[in-house]
């Protein structure tokens, strides 16, 4: 049975299968979304629905295939029957919902929405097509929404799987009889976090892009879309670019991905809500609104976090945020039905320590311009290496530490504690990359992944210079920078690649380094 | 009132709204036309964020040539703003919509109850009791016995910033101080149906044979309803008596449509359908719609209002009439709102029916929507308004 279910996914991710094909040709006409979105939109749903996933899913789930019940295949099995109420017009939850019973040993009963008649027909012929037993496990069963007799009948299977508004899902459970099972699915909303390196002019528009993707792919009516974005700690400037450039990418999305139809509750919804926001920015509230009447979409920059109306089809409002905590507040009793939060911007962007004036600052040598940073690293790195040198070299401290790196039992019988002396060698080692990893941020910007791009440098510099070496170290740091620097010069997509060469040059010819430690 | 082309205007309205209410009272279009445009040049000039809005829009007493051309404001905004086009000392009364402490109440702003008042009567009585039409305009007193007026809805002094409570304190006491009316009074008292005082009363009108008028919330009559099934009551109210419910279920423990309340009605309290008027306000409006039935038995029924009053339909997608027999947003004209601002566009679909429309639902808030929601139809099929 899982194998069947997974060529069915299988055949549905084929972009060229004739499934996906029908599909494509018949959901315009039926739910309303363009043609565009619902091929873009099928490409992106199910990608990563593929039989593989499917059995995976069921292994993680289940551990391992599961079955009917009673058959002795598997501990977990699913009920007898399990009657589906599918709501809304997007077709992937609707091949899940009637997929993911099947794979526990379920037949199912699928009542289609309205808003997509075609999918669990579709769904129930591909089944049917790659294994006819299965497929009489699969009914689709269309009944009126007034036709109460038809759908009690309908929630007397042992389990009740149910999508829709709140209120529906409330009345639904109002109708159900023990024991039968209610799984439902009620309100929810997604929204996007945005933090401040997500603003920043070289990342805005291909982050704009990417959201505007979200919200466009199924007209903003899928459960992951997002319908508010909340910017957080972000400066007005920064919000008002963020709003400009989400209009602009969805103007430009719009050429792509054209909005379908929209219902006239939905588009009176939509002229509401754009109007209301007009009032409240003629009334000098402090808000901006991007895309007019004739605009199939809208971006409302607000000036507060207070959740308001989602209209839908494409309207997304951008709010204010001062820190992360605030999110539960702004969304008031929207919080527990949060469904996604789409995050951008914080974390793993680059950042550095600003430097101010000394950053840009620079001195005039014989006709060549010399940064002062630089110099100063430079000067800072050469009195803190002969620092570290007398220390090692000339103090009691460093004569303990050496004897405690060439043999620590006999230091041990001189009375020292080696764990005491490796703590404190610790300490002074992270006080001396702390020094550095300030210096870098000073001129450079960096990442949570810049230290393990420099491991290997650091690796290298080590080992050319000469294992246990002072000066080696410095001697070989500053080769492999100016190599690097060289081969910028003749490729600057490849500078590292020089400095990696010298380095096996150099190792080919003097596997020990360039100096020997002194022993 | 300190303002004398605001004076002027309120005349003018006054004027029309004491004019003898007739069954008929067709509007008449180029009297409305000329005081809503009045209107608008003078609440462009006095409301200042609907002056902006409206300007923002191209719409300016220079470009707007008739009434249909006044932008409306979206009902949304007054929860947003204090629209007034008087002085903020001025206020005199602000009625607020139901909501919870989490939403956001609409408010409006009078500072004047006059117009507020004259509207709601000859409105009422057109389409509640228009028997009554001949006897108020006569100088001859009604004779006995006289329709009884009970509200489920609580009295204004319980419920102060209550539109609605105000509208049923007004009509008692003007349809009374005409004797066009016999005793009547609140049955919600502290926030809770008083049923004992609304049984005293239908026992005492069936005794004596008075028609009485049932008036108020729709929730509060399925409360009334649900004690006469509790205690197996069907009652045979006299001849002629009646229902006017309005209001929905919003955040009410039960809900049922609108048959089913009407049968319900018709089960415990012998009235039909037939004689049950739904009414159709906002806090937004002064003035109100009834179903037409009552005023016009056996014609389709439909919503009316009085003549200062009109309602379009508004395709929400080009802004423009909503084709003949489609569905389009309501959006009221209310020359009695002088004192805020007299064009809103309401949250609620309709579709035009001959000189009047139908409320079809209210366009989803959309407060809380998300996955699947598009088209979750299956709430009308368990039974909800």
């Amino acid at each position: 049975m899982l194998d069947a279910l997974a060529q069915v996914l299988d055949r549905w991710s084929e972009p060229t299968s004739k499934v996906r094909l029908s599909l494509e040709a018949a959901l315009p006409e039926a739910t309303g979304f363009s043609r565009e979105v619902v091929r873009v939109g099928l490409a992106h749903a199910l990608r990563d629905w593929t039989g593989e996933a499917l059995r995976a899913l069921v292994r993680r789930e289940l551990g391992r295939d599961a079955g009917p019940r009673g058959r002795g295949r598997s501990l977990v099995g699913g009920f007898d029957t399990t009657s589906v109420l599918l709501a809304g017009a997007l077709p992937s939850p609707t091949l899940l919902a009637i997929v993911a019973p099947l794979a526990v040993g379920s037949a199912v009963l699928v009542r289609p929405s309205s808003g997509d008649p075609v999918t669990p027909r579709v769904v129930a012929a591909s089944i049917a097509e790659v294994d006819p037993t299965l497929g009489e496990c699969v009914e689709v069963v269309p009944f009126r929404a007034g036709d109460l007799g038809a759908l009690d009948a309908f929630l007397s299977a042992e389990c009740v799987v149910a999508s829709g508004s709140d209120a529906t899902i409330s009345a639904i459970a109002a109708r159900i009889r023990p024991p039968t099972r209610f799984v439902a699915y009620g309100h929810r909303v997604s929204v996007a976090l945005v933090g401040r390196g997500a603003l920043a002019s070289s990342v805005l528009p291909e982050f704009c892009q990417r959201l505007a993707l979200d919200i466009v792919l199924w007209d903003q009516l899928g459960c992951l879309s997002p319908l508010a974005v909340y910017a957080v700690a972000a400066e007005p400037p920064g919000l008002d670019d963020l709003a400009a450039g989400l209009a602009s990418a969805l103007d430009q999305a719009e050429h792509q991905l054209p909005r379908g139809h929209v219902p006239v509750a939905g588009a009176a919804a939509f002229a509401r809500a754009r109007a209301e926001a007009e009032v409240r920015a003629a009334a000098g509230r402090g808000l901006a609104i991007h895309g007019g009447p004739g605009n199939p979409w809208c971006v409302v920059r607000e000036d507060t976090g207070e959740w308001r109306e989602a209209p839908l089809y494409r309207f997304v409002r951008i709010h204010p945020l001062s820190d992360l905590e605030g999110l539960r507040t702004a969304l008031g009793a929207l919080a527990p039905h949060l469904a996604a939060v789409a995050i951008e911007g914080f974390g793993a962007d680059p950042r550095h320590i600003p430097a101010g004036g000394l950053a840009h600052a620079s001195l005039a040598l014989g006709g060549l311009s010399i940064g002062v940073l630089p110099i100063l690293i430079l000067a800072l790195s050469v009195a803190l290496f002969t620092v570290l040198q007398l220390v090692l070299m000339h103090t009691r401290f460093g004569r303990i530490v050496r004897a405690t790196a060439d043999n620590r039992d006999v230091v041990r019988l001189m009375g020292v504690n080696p764990s005491r002396v490796y703590n404190v060698v610790m300490g002074l080692s992270l006080a001396l990359a702390s020094v550095a990893g300030i210096l870098l941020a000073m001129r450079s910007a960096f990442t949570p992944y810049s230290g393990v791009e420099r491991l290997l440098v650091a690796f290298e510099v080590v080992v050319l210079g000469g294992l246990g070496t002072f000066w080696g170290a410095m001697v070989g740091g500053i080769i492999l920078g100016v190599a690097e620097l060289v081969g910028l010069r003749f490729d600057p997509n490849a500078g590292p690649l020089y400095a990696h060469l010298l380095f096996l040059v150099g190792v080919l010819f003097r596997p020990n380094g360039l100096f020997r430690a002194r022993t | 009132m300190s303002d004398p082309a605001r004076a002027v205007l309120d005349a003018k309205l006054l004027a029309w709204m004491r004019e003898p209410v007739s069954i008929e009272w067709s509007g008449d279009e180029a009297r409305f036309d000329r005081l809503a445009l009045e209107l608008f040049a003078y609440q462009f000039e006095r409301c200042a964020p609907y002056g902006r809005w409206c300007a923002r829009r191209g719409r300016t007493p220079a470009t707007v040539g008739d009434w249909r051309g006044v932008p409306p404001l979206p009902t949304g905004a007054f929860k947003e703003l204090a629209l007034r086009s008087f002085p903020a000392e001025a206020t005199v009364q602000v009625f607020r919509t139901s909501g919870t402490s989490t939403t956001r109440r609409g408010e409006l702003h009078l500072d004047t109850l006059a117009l507020y008042e004259a509207s709601v009567v000859p409105s009422f009585v057109a389409h509640v009791l228009p028997e009554l039409v001949q006897t108020t305009s006569s100088s001859e007193p009604a004779h006995p016995p006289l329709p009884r007026v009970r509200v489920l809805a609580p009295a204004p002094h319980e419920a102060p910033d209550s539109s609605l409570s105000h509208m049923f304190g007004v009509l008692l006491r003007v349809l009374g101080a005409q004797g066009a009316i016999g005793p009547s009074g609140f049955d919600v008292i502290g926030g809770e149906l008083h049923f004992a005082g609304l049984w005293h009363a239908l026992e005492e009108a069936m005794t004596q044979g008075a028609p009485l008028v049932l008036c108020g919330t729709a929730f509060t009559f399925v409360h009334a309803l649900d004690e006469l099934a509790r205690r197996g009551v069907r009652l045979a109210l006299p001849a002629g008596s009646r229902v006017m419910e309005t209001g929905g279920f919003k955040g009410r423990t039960r809900e049922l449509s609108r048959p089913a309340l009407y049968a319900l009605i018709e089960e415990h309290l012998a009235i039909p359908p037939a004689r049950v008027v739904n009414q159709y306000g906002m806090t937004e409006l002064a003035s109100q719609f009834h179903d037409s039935n009552l005023r016009f038995p056996g014609a389709p029924r439909r919503k009316l209002g009085p003549p200062w009053v009109r309602a379009r339909l508004v395709d929400p997608l080009t802004g423009g009439p909503a084709s003949p027999g489609k569905i389009g947003v309501i959006v009221v004209h209310d020359l009695a709102n002088t004192g805020s601002v007299c064009a809103v566009e309401t949250a609620d679909l309709g579709r035009a029916d001959g000189d009047g429309f139908e409320v079809i639902g209210r366009a989803p808030g959309a407060e809380a929507r998300g996955c699947s929601l598009a088209a979750d139809e299956m709430l009308a099929g368990l039974g909800t308004i």
